[in-house]
């Protein structure tokens, strides 16, 4: 059964009434503007002092009872074939209780797992490790992606070519809007492999019972149900025999979906050794095999008519995933700017270095960079001002909106105008534009549970990659139940709990506030009941608010919530609540907008990031405070790819040469700006909570704006990622 | 066309695939060039006869090909 809702959807001066249908027992979705007690309040972290003194525990500190330890061997060759495995020395290590041969026999990167071994300590276990030998036919190999595409390159696949999937997309006429263009610009821009240095390693502990037909995994993972799941195919098990637990994740940023190798690792040595095994990767394994963000190489065309307008949009992309796909950018030439002729191409190239894996906003920093870069090379040709060319260049009214937010924010129209220091140190300023489509998926359940003493406990079986996921949930249910949100204690990270998706897409708190919230509204339904009759009204006439249960119209006739849960004939009263599928509402995209200003040393090239404005719409905010936190992690990250993080590989060996946080430079406190976030509220209407995702959209345009607005202090383009010192230099002509 | 649990090898896996339409499908978008796809048996974006994954690949014409 469902129900028609007129919702008033949009945002501040340009809101309409848009009705949609909902189920009958969906609670009715917030409205623009409505007033909550709790929703949209700040609130620190659930979780925070368990964090701040060590008590949350991670994978990394899970220990069982006669737990050995495992690790893995890998391929110190890029490209071999494995002609014989020796264990025999490994297995008679004293201390040593498993060892395996991994099944592969073909190594196509150098970091490729090969063998493990689980020991009574870590330290035995990479002693065993030694032991193993190993006989490798080492093959040609090559992990530069322009030598990948020559015709007598080694081939990564057999004789298959190098040259994996080709993307094509194409509308309107891109040769006739180049030819009409009062202005156009070609350029190349080249952005490098990125590693998702998750803090917490790629990692799991797992124990087999002693009849070897259940498993229980803790690990570092975006999807406890997804590792679930792929356990079970794996093992041959049914699903409801495996366990998988995730209390605390220390990020994963699209690398810790499923089943990774080290999780099948740990629990093919648990039922090899009959006893729990943990393996957590070190650092180098984490930077060299589980994953990474492509690079790219992306040609780009625009033309411009006398008005300002795109004319045509053209890029030709290639990248390295490695052994793996995915290396496709073309995303934002598609959809950030208005233009009726837009041709994209790309093609995944494959080489021997270690596979990609899905990172925050796939694709997107990669195309963002050039196609921003290359607005604002064609807006200095044409002679426009770069924000106001990107005014005439988009059709969302959101964007719109916040252009004229951040501008006034980061005082756009005072910074340019200003002169440039004449000195060695130059200032500059950009702006650039993001997108995302975070409304949530169906599919999540939830359960909230008030117990006796009038506590209240919300269990759904997702994870917090570190977004704030307890905090927001309990929030929701607290708004619903008219709780302080101390009230409210949420139980995530296990597979016991009712099924959750994974956090990933920016989609958990869109799939799961949904679904406590309703669970929660049939918990209150569940508590009027009880208060009814003692209130001497019709449940239909309660509401909870204030911590008490009260007749609406006479708020005076009330009984404390706590009360009301001394009379739950049981020890507690529960009920569940599920994520139906998205109604139509006001818009499913997100727009979004960062403005960065940088001071460039042109002596030393040195590049240093002072300020950045960022303003996002991510539907209805529950938390500014986490929500900023995941505002701020984007533009740091995106800090991290625009001028330090680049996997580097010997062309000679074919192994990474970086593989530690010292090598692989990353941002430190001291490179981090003044970070202004202002959040532009879209009702959408499209779930009863209207929440969207924030975590990637954060990120998408961070690189990019910071490259405009060393453009705009150099007066030069560095066209490739990371800008370094000495590609600054280069660009001023002083290297 | 037939559902895509009968077209997908039930090895095959992809960020989406691990959430599923409200018709309870996996999703995949064979479209979208970001898509990073791996094999559950190898782990990685190899298939067990040594073949690069993907939605477009993993066919039944493959002799690893498993329906779901």
């Amino acid at each position: 059964m469902s129900r028609r809702v007129t919702l008033n959807l949009g945002f501040e001066g340009n809101t309409r009434d848009v009705t949609v249908v909902i189920p009958d027992d969906e609670p009715t979705p917030w409205q623009w503007g409505e007033r909550l007690s709790v929703v949209g309040k700040p609130t620190a972290r659930v979780d925070g002092p368990l964090k701040a003194t060590g008590a949350a525990h991670y994978t990394y500190d899970i220990e069982l009872p006669g737990m050995l330890y495992g690790a893995i061997l890998r391929s110190p060759w890029p490209h071999a074939r494995i002609r014989n495995i020796d264990l025999s020395a490994a297995e008679h290590l004293a201390g040593v209780r498993a060892v395996l041969a991994l099944e592969d026999r073909e190594i196509r990167f150098a970091g490729q797992e090969v063998a493990a071994v689980a020991a009574i300590s870590s330290d035995l276990a990479d002693d065993a490790l030694k032991l193993i030998k190993v006989d490798y036919q080492t093959m040609r190999f090559v992990v530069n992606m322009d030598r990948a595409m020559g015709d007598s390159a080694p081939r990564v696949f057999g004789s298959g070519s190098n040259v994996g999937r080709t993307s094509t997309s194409s509308v309107g006429d891109v040769p006739r809007g180049l030819q009409v263009a009062a202005n156009t610009i070609e350029a190349t821009y080249t952005t490098p492999v990125q590693t998702h240095v998750c803090l917490e390693t790629h990692g799991a502990v797992a124990s087999f019972n002693a009849a070897g037909d259940r498993l229980t995994v803790w690990c570092s993972t975006q999807g406890v149900f997804s590792v679930r799941d792929d356990l079970a195919v794996y093992f041959s098990l049914p699903p409801d025999n495996v366990r998988v637990v995730c209390e605390f994740l220390g990020g994963g940023f699209g690398s810790k979906f499923g089943a990774t190798p080290e999780i099948i690792v740990a629990a093919r040595l648990a039922r090899a050794a009959g006893v729990p095994v943990k393996v957590m990767l070190p650092r180098g394994d984490e930077h060299r095999s589980t994953g990474n963000r492509p690079n790219s190489e992306q040609r780009v065309k625009l033309g411009v008519d006398r008005d300002g307008k795109l004319t045509a949009i053209d890029l030709v992309q290639r990248g390295s995933g490695g052994i793996g796909g995915g290396a496709g950018s073309a995303a934002p030439f598609k959809s950030v700017y208005r233009c009726t002729n837009i041709r994209t191409e790309e093609r995944d190239i494959y080489t021997n270095a270690g596979p990609a894996s899905p990172m925050r906003a796939p694709g997107w920093p990669q195309g963002c960079f050039a196609l921003e870069l290359a607005m604002d090379e064609m807006a200095r040709k044409a002679g426009i001002d770069r924000l106001e060319f990107r005014r005439r260049n988009t059709d969302n009214p959101v964007r719109a909106a916040e252009y004229e937010i951040g501008a006034r924010a980061f005082g756009w129209t005072e910074k340019t105008s200003s002169p440039k220091s004449s000195g060695a140190l130059k200032r500059g300023v950009g702006v650039a534009s993001a997108e995302w489509h975070a409304v949530g998926v169906s599919g999540p359940e939830a359960q909230v549970i008030a117990h006796r003493d009038g506590s209240v406990e919300v269990r759904v079986g997702t994870q917090d990659i570190g977004t704030g996921t307890r905090t927001i949930l309990a929030i929701v249910a607290a708004e619903e139940l008219g709780l302080p949100v101390d009230r409210v204690k949420s139980e995530i990270g296990d597979t016991r709990f009712l099924f959750s998706v994974p956090s990933g897409g920016s989609l958990s708190a869109p799939s799961n506030t949904p679904a406590v919230r309703q669970a929660a509204a049939h918990l209150k339904d569940k508590l009027f009941r009880i208060a009814a009759p003692i209130l001497g009204a019709e449940p239909g006439d309660l509401e909870a608010a204030d911590g008490s249960i009260r007749v609406r119209t006479n708020p005076s006739r009330s009984l404390a919530f706590a009360d009301v849960c001394k009379r739950i004939p049981g020890d507690s009263i529960s009920a569940q609540g599920e994520r139906v599928p998205n109604y139509q509402g006001f818009r499913t995209d997100q727009a979004g907008c960062q403005f960065a200003e940088v001071e460039v040393d042109t002596e030393t090239g040195i590049v240093r990031v002072t300020h950045v404005v960022a303003v996002h719409d991510a539907g209805r905010i529950i938390d500014p405070l986490t929500a900023r936190s995941q505002v701020n992690g984007g533009i740091l990250m995106g800090i991290g790819f625009a001028l330090f993080e680049d996997r580097r590989m010997d062309p000679q060996l074919g192994i990474m040469v970086n593989p530690t946080m010292d090598d692989y430079k990353l941002p430190g406190p001291l490179d981090v700006p003044q970070i202004d976030v202002t959040f532009f509220e879209v009702a959408n209407g499209i779930t009863n909570t209207g929440v969207m995702g924030l975590g990637e959209v954060a990120h998408v345009a961070s690189a990019a704006a910071v490259a405009c607005a060393v453009y705009d202090a150099i007066g030069v383009p560095v066209r490739s990622l990371p800008i370094t010192p000495d590609r600054v230099l280069a660009a001023l002509g002083r290297a | 066309m037939p559902p895509p649990s009968a077209r997908f090898c039930a090895h095959l896996r992809t960020k989406t695939a691990y959430y599923r339409t409200p018709d309870g499908e996996r999703i995949f978008k064979p479209d979208v060039s970001t898509a990073c796809y791996t094999c559950l048996k190898t782990q990685r974006p190899v298939g067990p006869d040594g073949r690069p994954v993907d939605a477009q690949s993993c066919g039944t014409e493959r002799g690893c090909f498993q329906p779901e």
